[in-house]
């Protein structure tokens, strides 16, 4: 288990990666509907996947009004699935 | 562990919950239906023919340019921006399975021109477009694709049935489809909306 990437795993930030693996990107109202997350959480959450350079965040303006837009980077994308690979052979194990 | 692969349709579940590339989708098959039954109460000149085939493409592009803006301005204000990658799966399953049915319908008869011809033609189309539903709907647990998979196994004998040529069976059979595409995204619509006010305040983090 020692080799599980840890910031993969923990439930929230997976369903993030999850979501953001079927999107080209999403914007932090998406991501706050479908995870269920308080603004907080998920904005702790989405700044520890982009320190580890899993998600690229980039704040612009839509008209007058504020749009966060994420995306998977593909590194992220290659960690959701070498952790994917990973559970399914433990899993398969037991 | 949780469902992954459910979590990463999601985005495009979203878009279809919206109901608005239904409404877009089922509004554009009935124009082009309806400009076929038009051309056929006009007198025939090339000028006058080609007139409603022309009105209806441009409808049909206003359409999905007002599908655009509905998404922009009353969707993702509410429910959030996302643009869906495309699931390459289960697009190549609706490819192979189209290109099989119209492969079997050419090659299952000899000489296939009599085929396009035949009253058959468009009612073997509603038949595969309703397996297809049908198929896609049960693999997909969504109820709502295989009513409407049913429908068009239902609509085939009626297509066969009418007294008019095959390109009219055509325009029949684009009409008969949209109408019930852009009545279930209408009501997909509404729901939508209902269900997701306006926030007060600007959500993002």
């Amino acid at each position: 288990m020692d080799d599980v990437d840890r910031i993969i795993h923990e439930p929230a930030r997976l369903m993030i990666a999850a979501l953001l693996s079927g999107a080209k990107e999403a914007d932090f109202l998406f991501l706050l509907r479908e995870t269920g997350l308080t603004k907080g959480n998920l904005s702790s959450h989405l700044v520890k996947l982009e320190d580890a350079a899993y998600v690229e965040i980039e704040k612009t303006f839509r008209g007058k009004v504020p749009l966060t837009l994420v995306r998977l980077t593909p590194k992220g994308r290659s960690a959701l699935q070498s952790y994917r690979k990973r559970m399914n052979g433990l899993l398969r194990g037991l | 562990m949780p469902d992954i692969d459910g979590i990463t349709r999601r985005p495009a579940e979203y878009l279809a919950e919206t109901g608005v590339p239904l409404l877009a989708g089922g509004l554009v098959w009935l124009l082009l239906g309806c400009s076929i039954l038009v051309q056929r109460i006009l007198p025939n000149t090339f000028a006058i023919q080609e007139a409603p085939k022309w009105a209806a493409i441009c409808c049909c592009v206003a359409v999905l340019w007002l599908a655009k803006v509905i998404k922009q301005r009353a969707v993702f204000p509410r429910g959030g921006y996302v643009e869906p990658r495309p699931h390459r799966r289960s697009q190549f399953f609706l490819w192979f399975m189209f290109f099989a049915a119209v492969s079997w319908g050419l090659l299952a008869v000899p000489g296939y021109l009599s085929v396009i011809e035949s009253r058959f033609l468009w009612p073997a189309f509603a038949i595969a477009a309703g397996v297809i539903s049908l198929v896609s709907g049960w693999r997909q647990k969504a109820p709502g694709m295989m009513w409407f998979g049913i429908y068009v196994l239902c609509l085939a004998p009626l297509l066969w049935w009418l007294p008019v040529d095959n390109y009219e069976r055509w325009a029949w059979s684009q009409i008969g489809v949209g109408i019930p595409i852009a009545i279930g995204g209408a009501i997909r619509f509404r729901r939508f909306l209902k269900a997701n006010p306006l926030p007060l305040e600007s959500p993002h983090g």
